[in-house]
């Protein structure tokens, strides 16, 4: 991962600074390159106005016949690429230093904030794992708890239906049991009442013929009667020696 | 203590009535006069009532025995009548039959008859009674209309029925377990 980054920071900046360096050094390179050709210094170059910018050319060579030729020679031979080599060796350095204090100072800090970064994100991952797991602990119990009380409920009102069958029969044999009494007890009071309105009725018309009986015993009894029973009362009791109790005389 | 006090009257009453003359009429009145007692639920309560002085209970008693029994007779009626026991007087002169039967060897009979008996009828029964229980009875006859006829004796707890009064009630009892 680190060596990847270094090659790709270092590759943009290759490729920077070979885009940027035609576009600067290609003037002066051809400035050179014609001074050369002409053999003068490189103070004594002056610059011309040439297609696509400008050329450095020697201030006394500027008129003279071949120059275009010796401009175009030169335009034709310089490295539309390769930077100067001063340039390339300044940019290589800096490079390097850049790279070197970024190595040193920036690359740690990114290194620790991607790895602060990672551990937050492994850890949030882990959290929202460990809330999910949570969550799906939570949705188990609650199921759970939910079928426990659908089955307590479905228990309850069965309970319920059967204490109420019971009650409901229990009360039903006790009215049938209470009618089945008061059934009872009124045949028995019928029954009650009827013999005791027969026993009533003979009583009476037992009083009635024993109270007519009585009145003809009394109206029959004369004395004469009367002694009779008297004396047969005591021959009777005479001729029973050692009788105990009612005698029938 | 009731009887305690019965016996007491009854003792002092038969003490009184030996002393006098015709000691056997005064029982007889005596017992004769209880019965009437016993049976009249009004003579009891009037001569047993404590609003009434004494003395006009006293001068009931001689309005209703005097000329009709012994003065001996009269002036002990009178006597338990004044102390207040008219209500235990039948209890009193059963009492004092008893005593003097048994200090005579003999048990009294209470026969209950709708008619007198004569003395000859009074002594065949009195021997058919010692004969049927075993003792020495003397018999005592109570004249009761509701008997009907025939007789009733009791000599202490034995009762022989045979009035037509029982057999009425026998037949009064036939018809009441026949229902």
């Amino acid at each position: 991962m680190r060596h990847k980054l270094a090659a790709a920071a270092a590759g943009g900046l290759v490729l920077a600074v070979l885009w940027a360096a035609p576009a600067l050094a290609n003037v002066e390179e051809i400035g050179v390159c014609v001074a050369e050709e002409l053999e003068v210094p490189e103070e004594d170059v002056t610059v011309l106005e040439e297609e696509g910018g400008e050329v450095e050319v020697p201030a006394q060579a500027a008129d003279a016949e071949h120059l275009g030729e010796i401009v175009e020679t030169c335009h034709v031979t310089a490295n539309p690429i390769l930077p100067a080599k001063g340039e390339l060796i300044w940019g290589i350095l800096s490079f390097a230093v850049l790279f070197f204090l970024l190595r040193r100072f920036a690359f740690p800090a990114v290194k620790q904030a991607m790895k602060d970064r990672t551990e937050r994100i492994r850890s949030e991952i882990e959290a929202a794992e460990k809330a999910k797991t949570d969550a799906e602990s939570v949705k188990e119990d609650y199921e759970r708890r939910l079928a426990d009380a659908k089955n307590e409920a479905g228990r309850i009102m069965e309970e319920a239906r059967q204490d109420a069958d019971a009650y409901r029969n229990q009360q039903r044999e006790a009215v049938e049991a209470e009618i089945g009494e008061m059934r009872e007890r009124a045949r028995a009071e019928i029954e009650a009442s009827k013999n005791q309105a027969l026993a009533d009725l003979r009583g009476e018309v037992a009083d009635i013929a024993l109270a007519a009986a009585e009145q003809v015993v009394e109206q029959s009894l004369d004395r004469d009667t009367n002694v009779a029973l008297v004396e047969r009362y005591i021959d009777q009791l005479a001729g029973t020696n050692g009788a105990n109790g009612s005698n029938g005389g | 203590m009731a009887d305690d006090r019965i016996e007491a009257y009854a003792s002092a009453l038969l003490a009184i009535a030996r002393s006098e003359e015709h000691s056997h009429e005064v029982e007889d009145e005596l017992f004769e006069f209880a019965r009437a007692v016993e049976e009249n639920d009004e003579l009891r309560s009037t001569l047993s009532d404590k609003h009434l002085p004494a003395a006009r209970r006293q001068q009931i008693v001689e309005e209703l025995l005097g000329g009709k029994a012994l003065d001996a007779t009269v002036g002990l009626v009178s006597m338990i009548v004044a102390a207040g026991r008219a209500r235990d007087l039948p209890a009193i002169v059963d009492a004092l039959v008893s005593l003097r039967a048994e200090g005579e060897g003999k048990q009294v009979a209470e026969v209950r008859s709708a008619i007198e008996l004569d003395d000859e009828q009074q002594e065949r029964l009195a021997r058919a009674l010692s004969e049927a229980t075993g003792k020495d009875v003397e018999v005592k006859v109570v004249v009761d209309p509701s008997v009907l006829g025939g007789l009733i004796a009791q000599v202490g707890d034995t009762v022989i029925d045979g009035s037509v009064r029982h057999r009425l009630d026998q037949l009064r009892e036939k018809f009441a377990s026949r229902n």
